[in-house]
């Protein structure tokens, strides 16, 4: 499910790749040294946008450093954005989300692998805030719910998941309270958009499998799909604009506007994957 | 307040990047934008800043062209927001529910609006028009799209029915205009190119 929100990297400038880079291994970082190393297996694209997002709107300035990265060992230094509260809540967030999508994984399929991550990351999530803990385990038991009943509603099930995103990100302690609707709204719009575009990449699959997929159980027209999802693209894009003005604008706009935009084209177009 | 920093311009800024700096923000948080959304508070919030920074910025004996920029439109009354659902023009059964359910919308007290709704038991376009805009609001897009449609659908006559039904599939896909499709694969000036390239190439070659 998760891997979606990802920058257009053809229409990045260097400086903003370059942060983008930092960011993503500043969470690795963060999350090896609060959860151990294992957890970094598990590291995800869309945490380090809620990383990015959350260190422009909360810090005056991201501090990088250089350092040596364990998974490429023999490669020279690379620049991390330092531990802070930003990114140790990130960290926790994606801890928690891929705990769930493993426990989730390992319930539908019965996964051996799934299985055993899940069985990795569960004393992981005794460190992770109470608060946190609640706001995505109310809404991902909803989804389950509605899952195992065979909803063939693909808004409320949409709205399970987006809320749980929504409660994720609202859980952060630091974030001003002016900007708490803004954020609520554009999280709750990612979390449908990341659920919907999920569910219709991986229809075909889930068919086979005979796995719940809402597209599977009532015929949508792709022009339908199409509508919903540039619809809450659209919608987290007007959020974010009420947010700004923000550090890193260009680069997250990068990440909502073209990357996500891009992503849903390919996706409804039936491409696997692009990389320009 | 900082009216440069509201605007995003810098302290010794033209009259003329100002007005331009002001323009752009309008278009980002105007009122059209955010109909029938959740932030539209917010965004109200906004416009009425960036007015009063600009109604600042372009009174300052400045530049040359001070008393004729706050003198254009924009600047005392600005462009704000007005209540989209004030009263409706519906006189047909059930019309004191329909207006308290309109209420409640406009408060955004939605669960209340929604439980007025399911009280009545006709299903016309107006119901289904004030569904489609809970829903809206929301996020539920698929179910507002659904329920605009019936409402214009029984009633194709009505105008704000059929504004809304257009704004919404409208808003849709602003993805593919802002450069959505950069680098993209179905470049069709670049085949056309490329073509014609290989084509002078084939006769070059065939000439000599």
């Amino acid at each position: 499910m998760f891997g979606y929100v990802r920058p257009l990297e053809c229409e990045l400038r260097v400086k903003e790749s370059n942060l983008y880079r930092a960011t993503y291994c500043g969470l690795c970082r963060s999350m090896r040294k609060r959860h151990g190393y294992i957890t970094t297996w598990f590291l995800q694209y869309d945490c380090t946008f809620l990383s990015l997002l959350y260190s422009s709107l909360c810090q005056a300035k991201t501090e990088c450093k250089p350092c040596h990265c364990l998974h490429r060992a023999f490669e020279r230094k690379k620049s991390y954005a330092v531990d802070s509260r930003e990114t140790r809540f990130c960290a926790d967030v994606n801890v928690l989300l891929a705990y769930h999508k493993c426990l989730d994984d390992w319930h539908d399929d019965h996964s051996i692998v799934k299985g055993c991550a899940a069985l990795l990351l569960r004393p992981k999530i005794k460190n992770v805030s109470g608060k946190l803990k609640l706001a995505v385990s109310s809404g991902l038991d909803s989804l389950s719910g509605l899952e195992k009943q065979g909803c063939p509603d693909c808004d409320r099930v949409a709205d399970a998941f987006a809320s749980a995103l929504r409660g994720a990100a609202l859980s952060a302690d630091f974030i001003p309270l002016e900007d708490c609707a803004a954020l609520g709204w554009l999280f709750y719009n990612l979390g449908r958009w990341i659920y919907l575009i999920d569910a219709w990449a991986d229809r075909e699959a889930d068919g086979k499998k005979g796995s719940y997929n809402p597209f599977n159980l009532k015929e949508y027209p792709k022009e339908q799909v199409e509508f919903m999802l540039y619809k809450s693209l659209d919608e987290s894009v007007k959020a974010l604009d009420l947010l700004c003005p923000i550090r890193n604008e260009d680069l997250i706009r990068n990440i909502l506007v073209l990357g996500c935009g891009r992503k849903t084209a390919t996706i409804l177009g039936g491409k696997q994957d692009e990389s320009l | 307040m900082n009216p440069y920093k509201v605007l995003g311009v810098s302290e010794n800024a033209s009259q003329e990047e100002i007005r331009k700096a002001y323009l752009d923000l309008v278009k980002k948080y105007h009122p059209d934008k955010y109909t029938d959304n959740p932030l539209k508070e917010l965004a109200n919030e906004k416009l009425k800043e960036i007015n009063q920074a600009y109604d600042i910025l372009s009174r300052k004996p400045n530049g040359s062209g001070s008393q004729n920029s706050s003198n254009s439109g924009y600047g005392s009354s600005g462009y704000g927001y007005s209540d989209s659902y004030r009263k409706s023009s519906y006189s047909g059964t059930y019309a004191e529910e329909f207006n308290r359910a309109r209420m409640y919308i406009n408060q955004n007290n939605l669960n209340a609006a929604q439980s007025v709704l399911d009280g009545i038991p006709l299903r016309n376009g107006e119901w289904n028009y004030l569904y489609g805009i809970i829903y809206l609001r929301r996020g539920w897009y698929d179910k507002a799209r659904e329920h605009m449609q019936n409402a214009c659908e029984q009633e194709p006559d009505n105008a704000e029915y059929r504004n809304a039904y257009q704004t919404l599939l409208r808003n849709n896909n602003p993805f593919s205009s802002t450069g959505g499709q950069t680098g993209g694969d179905d470049c069709d000036m670049c085949n056309v190119c490329s073509t014609l390239m290989c084509l002078n190439c084939l006769c070059n070659s065939c000439g000599r």
